[in-house]
C-alpha cells in the first residue's frame, strides 16, 4: 500500500511536468495533510475505543491468604480477619471493584522466604489481579507478607513485609500492605516523543484511598510491552529496563506523563501492530534498593569497585537541591541506593576512572534488588593509568628541560663555553618529543588492539581521543622547535662581546 | 695608677731600708746593678747595722696583715706578683723571683757552699767570689709592672718569708675550699698543676680537693660520683683523714636504699666497690652476713613453693635468691632444679608487647601482642621467595573440584608442648560465620567474596566451598579462629596475666604435663627500655635472655661472640612512607615526585641508618615488597635524586595549590633512633621549599597527618599489599575510594586472580606503577636479626617472627654469678 502510494505521488508529479512549482507544492503538502488527517482520525478512534474499554473497567481482584503451618488461629478467626479485610478493602476502592477473599493460595507451604523468591504462572487477563498473603507467626509476633501479580502483564510486584504484635492490627496491617503493592495498570495509547498518554484501567471510577488511586501524587510507572503473535497469543512480556513514565496530569481516565529513560526513544512510535503498550505504576516499597553491577554479556561477573555517583537531576552541572553522594559497588558488585526524599527517580552516573560508563534513571525502593549491566571498560582504564604514568614522566621531564634551560642561558651569559657544551649535551639526553610520541603510540596501538579484540568501539573511540589530546600536551611542551630556538639563542649569546 | 704608687713608694723605701735599685734599662746618670752592687755589697758587709738607722722608713710599707690574698682573677689573669715579707711584718711586692720555691733556702744552702771555699788569688776571680757571695746574702726582686722598672735586692736577714706567685695561689685556693668555691679553686689548682706539677703543697690541695669535692657531690645527691671521687681519693692516698669511714658510711647507705628499692644487683654492686677497698671492713662484713641470710630466706620460699606445685612462685623466688647472693653453690643447684620444671624467658624490647601507642599503624610490639595472642588456622612459617604456609590445627586439608572445595580435617590431638587445645569444626565453622557477617567486628570482606558455604560433616571434618576457586586457600584463611573472648571457646596460645607501664607477662595457655619428659617455655616476660642500647646492656647483665630486634651496629661483633645466638629473620624490613588519602600529596603526584627527588636516599640510609652497620645489611628499595621476593620486579629503576628537579616539581605542585604548599605534618613511630633520619629528610625537604613537621599523632590537634613513616615486611604480597595501601587492617573495596580508578581496578584485578602467572605479572606491574607515580615512597629494606643466650635453644635458624615455635623453645637454666 505504501509503495502502491509512493508510486502513484511520483507518478502525478511526472505527468505534470508543465505545471508551475508553485502549484506541485502545494497539491503535495495538500496530499499529506490529507494522509496524517485520516491517520489521526484513525488513531483518535483506536484510542476511543480503547478508552471506551478500559477506563470504566473495575478490576477483578482476587486474594489469596496463606497461613502459616506454626499459626495457631482458630478457623473462626481466621474468617473473622478476612471478613474485617474484605470490609476495609470496600471502604477503600468502593464496591465497583470485584474482589474475591480466598483462603489457600499456590504456595506449597505458607513461607515468606517462598513468596519472596518464588515465581507463579499468571493467566493473562485484563484488569485481572491477584494478591497472594502470607501470615506466619513467630515469637508471638505476626510476620505478614504480600505481593501482587498482574495478570495484563505477568509482573509480580515486590513483597511488602511488616510484623505485627496485636492480631487486632492484622486486617488493617493487611490493608494497607495491599495498597503499598498494588500497581495500577495503564495502556499507553500513544506516544510523542517523551511525551506519553495513558489509559489508566478503571480511572473512570473515582477511588478515595490514595494507595488505590491510579493517579497518585509523584506517581511513576514501569513499561510493559506484550508482543502477540498472529493468532493474538501472546509471545512475549518485556518489561523495559531504566525506564520510568512520570505521571504528570490527569483528564479522567486520561493521564499525560513524561518519559524517564536511559535509551533514546526506549518505546519508539508505539504503532506497531501486535505489540502492546501497557505500564505498571507502582510505589517504593523498600528504604533502599541493592544494585548489582554487572558485565554487559557476562551477568555472571560482577563489577568490583566502580564509582557510582547519586544525583537528583539529569546533568551533572544542573544545580541540585540534593549533594550529589558517592558509592563504591563492593566485592559483589553490590551498592545500595537509598530513597531520595522528594525525588523519586534519581538519576545514576557509573564512572570507571575519568570515563562516564553509564549514566541511567533508577527509582530507589522500588525493587529490593536490581541488577545493571555495564560494558567492558577494562582496556580503556587500563590505558587511563597508563597515560597518567606518562604524563607524570613527562611533568619531570619538562621540569628538568626548564631546568636547563635556565642554565644554559646563564652559562652563555657567562661565555662558559664548556658548561654550555656540558648542558647542551644534558639537554639532548633528555627524553624529547619523538621519545614522547613513540610511547604513546604504543599505548594507543596496544589499546586500540585489546578493545576490538573484546568488540568495543566506545572503548577504542575513548582511547583514541585521550591519547589525542595527550599527543597535543606532548607537542606543546616539547615542541622540537623551542628547542632549536634556543640553541639559536645561546649561540647568539656566545657571540655577544 | 695604684700600682705606680707602690712603685713609687716601694722603691724609696727599698733604698732606705738597704735595698739597692738595679734600673734594668739604660738611663741617664743611673748606675747599673752590676756596677753599683759590689760597692754596696761592701758597704752593706762593713755597716751592717745602718739598716737601724733607717727602720722608721719600713713603716711606710704594707703590713701583711692588711693584705688580702689576690682573688683567683688576679691570680689567674694578672701579673705574676711574689711577696717578700721583710722586717716587722711588712712586705714588698715584686716580680717572679728566683731561684723558686724555697728561695730563701736554696741561696742560703748555696751561700754555705760557697762561704766554706778559699777566695782565689786571681784579683780578677777573687772579686767575682765576693760578688757572688754578696749576691747570695740578697734577695733580688724586681718592682711590678714589667721589665722597665728596676729591680731590686734586699738583704736575706731581713726578709722573713717569700711567698711566691704559686704560694698565693695555694692560700688563695685554701680560702676557696673554705668557702666551699670547689670549681674555682679546681681552677687554681689545676693552673698551678699545669706550670709546676711538683710545688710544694700542690698534692695536699688536691687531695683535699678531691675530698670536698666527693663530699660536696653526695649533698648533691649525686651520689654515685661521690664514691667515685672517694675510690679515686682512696687510689691516691689510702690514708687520708676520715676517709675509710666516711666511704663505708656513705656506701652503706647505698646499698641501703637498693635493697629497700628492691634492686639487689645493685646493692651488691655498691658493696664489691667497698670490698674491693678493704674486705676487712664492718660494714663489708655486716652486709655479707645480711646478703647470705636474704638469700637463703628466698631458697627456702622457693624450695616451699615448689613442693606445693606453684611454679611460677617458686621460679620467682629463686630468680629473687640469684639476685640477691648469687654466690652459692647450693643456690646454683636449686635454680636449676627449679628453672627447669618451669622454663621463664625473659625479653626485652622497646615496648612491651601490646603496649599503648598514638601511633596508628601496628608496630613490632602490636605483632608480637598478636603472635602471642593467638594461632590462626595457617601461618607462614618459611619463606624462600614466597611464603610457605604450615598449620598445628589441621591434619589435612584437601582441594576438591579443581579448588572450588577443600576438606578440612582438624587435628584431635597435638604435642604436649603445643599450648593448643583442638579446635571443632563448628568452632570454626562459627569463627568464619562471624567473619562473614558484616555487622561483626570480625567481617572479613575477602574472605566473603570467596567463601560460598561451610558444611560441618563430623566435630573435626568440615569442607568449604569457594564462590570461585583461591590462587592460595591459606592465604585468605590464616585468620585466627577464636571464639568469644569472655568464653571457654577463646582458644589463646600464650595468655596474659599481669601487665604494668613497662612490663607484661604470658603465660600458656595450656600448660605442660607434670609427668612430661621435658618441659619448655613456660611463661614469657617482657620488659620495656628506652632504647636499643640499654636493652642491650640488660642482655649483658643478664636481666633478660633475648632480645627480638637487635641494632644492625652491633650485629657484626656480636655474630663472633660465642655466649650469643644471633639469627637473621628471613624477611627484612622495609621502610617507607605513606601518604594520607585526603592530604594534598595524594592529590599531586607532583609534589610526591617533589619528595622523592628531593631526598637522597643513598646518603641517608649510610650516614643515618647504617651508621656504623657494615653496608650490605641495608639497600635502596622501589618497593614495600621484600626485594628477595617473588613478587619483587627488578625492571624498576629507582629515580636518580635531583635536587633541581625536586624543586621544580615542587613548584609546580605549589602552582595547582594557589602558589603557596601548605605545611606538611609527618607522623612517625615511637621508637628511638629515627629522630636523625627524619631531621635530615626534613632538611632535604627544606631545600626544596616543602615544609614538613612531625607531630604527636595522638594530639587532637594534630589527628589529620599528611605524612607516615611506615616499617613494613610484607610475607605475602599477594593479599597483604592493598591492605598497605588503604592503610587499613583488612582490604575493603570502600577503601580503594580515593584511589585512581585504574589503580582500584589492577588492586581487584590482583585479589581476584586464579593463577600464579597472572598475580606475578600484575604484581610487577603494580610495583612499577606504584613507584612511577609514587603512590607510597619506600625508602630502604634494612635486615633485621635478634640476639639470645646461647641458653636458650629452639629458636628457628630463619625466623619470620619473634616468637616463631616458641612453644617448643627450651630455656636452660642460667644467671649472672659475675660481680656486678
Amino acid at each position: 500500500m505504501k509503495h502502491y502510494k509512493q508510486y502513484r505521488v511520483h507518478e502525478h508529479l511526472s505527468s505534470t511536468k508543465c505545471e508551475s512549482r508553485g502549484w506541485q507544492i502545494l497539491k503535495l503538502t495538500m496530499s499529506l495533510f490529507l494522509v496524517l488527517f485520516i491517520a489521526e482520525r484513525s488513531r483518535a478512534s483506536d484510542e476511543d475505543l480503547l478508552y471506551r474499554e478500559l477506563a470504566p473497567k473495575p478490576y477483578d481482584v482476587q486474594i489469596r491468604m496463606q497461613w502459616g503451618p506454626t499459626l495457631r488461629l482458630p478457623p473462626d478467626d481466621k474468617q473473622e480477619i478476612v471478613g474485617d479485610l474484605q470490609e476495609l478493602l470496600r471502604r477503600s476502592v468502593g464496591s465497583f471493584w470485584s474482589i474475591h477473599i480466598q483462603q489457600g493460595g499456590p504456595l506449597p507451604v505458607a513461607d515468606l522466604k517462598l513468596l519472596r523468591h518464588g515465581t507463579f504462572p499468571l493467566e493473562h487477563q485484563v484488569a485481572r489481579k491477584t494478591f497472594l498473603v502470607v501470615v506466619e507467626a513467630e515469637s508471638g509476633q505476626w510476620q505478614l507478607g504480600v505481593r501482587e501479580g498482574d495478570h495484563t502483564t505477568s509482573q509480580w510486584s515486590a513483597m511488602a513485609e511488616e510484623i505485627v504484635e496485636d492480631r487486632r492490627l492484622l486486617a488493617s496491617t493487611l490493608h494497607r500492605m495491599i495498597g503499598r503493592v498494588f500497581q495500577p495498570l495503564y495502556r499507553i495509547a500513544s506516544i510523542d516523543r517523551d511525551r506519553l498518554d495513558l489509559i489508566a484501567v478503571g480511572g473512570e471510577w473515582s477511588i478515595s484511598d490514595e494507595s488505590f488511586n491510579a493517579f497518585p501524587e509523584a506517581g511513576l510507572a514501569r513499561p510493559v510491552i506484550v508482543y502477540r503473535g498472529r493468532e493474538k497469543e501472546i509471545q512475549q512480556i518485556q518489561i523495559l529496563p531504566l525506564t520510568y513514565l512520570s505521571l504528570d496530569s490527569r483528564d479522567r481516565a486520561r493521564i499525560t506523563s513524561r518519559v524517564i529513560s536511559a535509551y533514546p526513544a526506549p518505546l519508539g512510535s508505539g504503532r506497531q501492530s501486535r505489540v502492546e503498550l501497557w505500564a505498571l505504576g507502582g510505589k517504593p516499597l523498600f528504604s533502599a534498593t541493592e544494585l548489582t553491577l554487572v558485565l554487559q554479556g557476562n551477568s555472571s561477573r560482577v563489577l568490583m569497585g566502580h564509582r557510582v555517583v547519586v544525583q537528583s537531576k539529569r546533568f551533572l552541572k544542573a544545580e541540585t537541591e540534593t549533594e550529589p553522594l558517592e558509592l563504591l559497588s563492593d566485592r559483589h558488585g553490590r551498592l545500595s541506593v537509598e530513597t531520595v526524599e522528594g525525588f523519586p527517580v534519581v538519576w545514576l552516573y557509573v564512572w570507571s576512572g575519568e570515563a562516564l560508563l553509564a549514566r541511567v534513571p533508577f527509582v530507589p525502593g522500588w525493587n529490593q534488588r536490581e541488577t545493571l549491566s555495564l560494558p567492558d571498560d577494562s582496556v580503556r582504564l587500563r590505558v587511563e593509568g597508563e597515560l597518567d604514568r606518562l604524563r607524570s614522566d613527562l611533568v619531570a621531564d619538562v621540569s628538568r628541560r626548564a631546568i636547563n634551560r635556565i642554565l644554559l642561558l646563564a652559562a652563555a651569559q657567562a661565555k662558559d663555553r664548556d658548561e654550555v657544551d656540558r648542558l647542551k649535551a644534558e639537554r639532548r639526553s633528555l627524553p624529547d618529543e619523538e621519545t614522547y610520541q613513540d610511547r604513546l603510540e604504543l599505548i594507543l596501538t596496544g589499546g586500540v588492539v585489546d578493545s576490538e579484540q573484546i568488540r568495543s568501539r566506545v572503548s577504542v573511540m575513548r582511547i583514541r581521543k585521550s591519547c589525542d589530546v595527550m599527543q597535543k600536551v606532548i607537542f606543546r611542551f616539547l615542541d622540537p622547535d623551542r628547542d632549536r630556538e634556543l640553541e639559536t639563542e645561546v649561540e647568539a649569546l656566545m657571540k655577544l662581546p | 695608677m695604684k700600682k705606680v704608687l707602690w712603685i713609687c713608694m716601694v722603691s724609696a723605701i727599698a733604698v732606705s731600708v738597704g735595698v739597692a735599685q738595679e734600673p734594668q734599662t739604660p738611663g741617664p746618670a743611673r748606675t747599673t746593678p752590676e756596677n753599683s752592687a759590689p760597692d754596696q755589697n761592701n758597704a752593706e758587709t762593713e755597716d751592717p747595722e745602718g739598716e737601724n738607722e733607717d727602720t722608721s722608713k719600713i713603716t711606710d710599707l704594707p703590713l701583711l696583715e692588711d693584705l688580702e690574698i689576690p682573688s683567683s682573677e688576679e691570680l689567674l689573669s694578672g701579673e705574676q706578683i711574689s711577696w717578700i715579707i721583710v722586717v716587722n711584718d711588712r712586705v714588698v711586692f715584686s716580680r717572679p723571683i728566683s731561684p723558686r720555691p724555697n728561695t730563701l733556702e736554696v741561696q742560703a744552702e748555696q751561700y754555705e757552699t760557697l762561704r766554706v771555699q778559699k777566695t782565689p788569688r786571681d784579683p780578677e776571680a777573687a772579686d767575682q767570689f765576693r760578688k757572688k757571695l754578696g749576691r747570695l746574702q740578697r734577695v733580688r726582686g724586681g718592682f711590678p709592672g714589667g721589665s722597665q722598672f728596676p729591680e731590686f735586692l734586699i738583704e736575706v736577714k731581713d726578709v722573713q718569708a717569700i711567698w711566691h706567685h704559686e704560694d698565693l695561689m695555694l692560700k688563695r685556693a685554701d680560702l676557696l675550699m673554705q668557702e666551699n668555691k670547689l670549681n674555682e679553686a679546681y681552677e687554681l689548682l689545676f693552673t698551678l698543676q699545669t706550670i709546676n706539677s711538683s710545688w710544694p703543697g700542690l698534692e695536699d690541695r688536691h687531695l683535699r680537693l678531691t675530698f670536698l669535692d666527693a663530699e660536696q657531690l653526695w649533698n648533691e645527691g649525686q651520689r654515685e660520683a661521690a664514691l667515685a671521687r672517694y675510690e679515686e681519693l682512696y687510689r691516691i692516698e689510702p690514708k687520708y683523714p676520715e676517709l675509710l669511714n666516711r666511704m663505708s658510711e656513705r656506701v652503706n647507705q647505698l646499698i641501703e636504699a637498693a635493697v629497700d628499692a628492691g634492686d639487689f644487683r645493685r646493692a651488691r654492686h655498691y658493696f664489691h666497690r667497698l670490698e674491693s677497698v678493704r674486705d676487712n671492713l664492718q660494714v663489708v662484713r655486716e652486709w655479707r652476713e645480711k646478703f647470705s641470710s636474704m638469700m637463703q630466706t628466698s631458697l627456702q620460699q622457693a624450695r616451699a613453693a615448689s613442693d606445693e606445685q606453684n611454679y611460677a612462685q617458686a621460679v620467682s623466688q629463686v630468680e629473687r635468691a640469684t639476685e640477691i647472693w648469687p654466690y652459692s653453690v647450693e643456690l646454683r643447684d636449686e635454680h636449676r632444679r627449679i628453672s627447669r620444671r618451669y622454663q621463664v624467658l625473659k625479653v626485652g624490647a622497646l615496648r612491651p608487647a601490646g603496649s599503648k601507642s598514638s601511633y596508628p599503624f601496628p608496630t613490632p610490639s602490636d605483632e608480637r601482642y598478636d603472635f602471642l595472642k593467638t594461632r590462626p588456622l595457617f601461618e607462614i612459617t618459611q619463606f624462600d621467595g614466597s611464603p610457605r604456609y604450615r598449620t598445628t590445627l589441621i591434619e589435612q586439608w584437601e582441594p576438591t573440584e579443581l579448588g572450588r572445595n577443600i576438606v578440612l580435617q582438624f587435628r584431635t590431638d597435638f604435642d604436649y608442648w603445643n599450648s593448643q587445645k583442638p579446635v571443632t569444626s563448628i568452632a570454626v565453622a562459627q569463627s568464619l560465620s562471624r567473619q562473614l557477617n558484616p555487622e561483626s567486628e570480625e567481617y572479613d570482606e575477602r574472605l566473603s567474596g570467596y567463601l560460598r558455604a561451610i558444611q560441618v560433616h563430623s566435630p573435626y571434618r568440615m569442607e568449604l566451598e569457594f564462590a570461585r576457586a583461591p590462587l592460595r586457600p591459606e592465604a585468605i584463611l590464616n585468620r585466627a579462629v577464636l571464639g568469644p573472648t569472655d568464653s571457654s571457646e577463646f582458644n589463646d596460645w600464650f595468655r596474659e596475666t599481669d601487665r604494668t607501664e613497662r612490663s607484661c607477662t604470658w603465660i600458656r595457655s595450656l600448660p605442660e604435663p607434670e609427668d612430661a619428659p621435658g618441659f619448655h617455655v613456660a611463661e614469657v616476660q617482657e620488659t620495656g627500655y628506652d632504647n636499643h642500647e640499654e636493652a642491650l646492656r640488660a642482655l649483658f647483665r643478664g636481666e633478660v635472655d633475648y632480645l627480638p630486634t637487635l641494632p644492625l651496629k652491633h650485629v657484626s661483633p656480636l655474630q663472633e661472640a660465642i655466649p650469643w645466638l644471633v639469627r637473621k629473620y628471613v624477611i627484612p624490613e622495609t621502610h617507607l612512607l605513606q601518604f594520607h588519602p585526603e592530604s594534598v600529596l595524594s592529590r599531586s603526584s607532583e609534589l610526591r615526585r617533589a619528595l622523592l627527588y628531593a631526598l637522597d636516599r643513598e646518603e641517608i640510609l649510610a650516614e643515618e641508618v647504617l651508621r656504623e652497620a657494615p653496608r650490605e645489611f641495608g639497600r635502596l628499595t622501589t618497593s614495600p615488597v621484600p626485594t628477595t621476593s617473588e613478587s619483587y620486579s627488578p625492571l624498576v629503576k629507582p629515580f636518580e635524586p635531583n635536587l633541581r628537579v625536586g624543586l621544580s616539581l615542587a613548584l609546580a605542585a605549589a602552582k595547582t595549590q594557589g602558589g603557596k604548599l601548605p605545611t606538611l605534618k609527618m607522623i612517625v613511630p615511637p621508637e628511638p633512633g629515627l629522630q636523625p633520619v627524619i631531621d635530615r629528610m626534613i632538611k632535604r625537604w627544606q631545600r626544596i621549599g616543602v615544609e614538613v613537621i612531625v607531630v604527636d599523632p595522638g594530639s587532637s590537634e594534630t589527628q589529620q597527618w599528611d605524612i607516615v613513616y611506615r616499617r613494613v615486611s610484607l610475607t605475602e604480597p599477594l593479599t597483604q599489599l592493598w591492605p598497605l595501601l588503604t592503610m587499613e587492617p583488612t582490604p575493603r573495596v570502600a577503601d580503594l575510594q580515593d584511589l585512581p580508578g585504574w589503580l582500584r581496578q589492577e588492586l581487584i584485578r590482583l585479589d581476584l586472580t586464579t593463577n600464579w602467572e597472572d598475580a606475578n605479572t600484575i604484581l610487577f606491574r603494580l610495583h612499577e606503577h606504584l613507584w612511577q607515580e609514587v603512590f607510597y615512597l619506600p625508602l630502604w629494606e634494612l635486615d633485621r636479626y635478634s640476639i639470645a643466650r646461647r641458653n636458650i635453644s629452639g629458636i628457628p635458624v630463619n625466623p619470620l617472627q619473634s616468637y616463631q615455635d616458641l612453644s617448643s623453645w627450651t630455656v636452660d637454666p642460667w644467671f649472672d654469678q659475675s660481680q656486678p
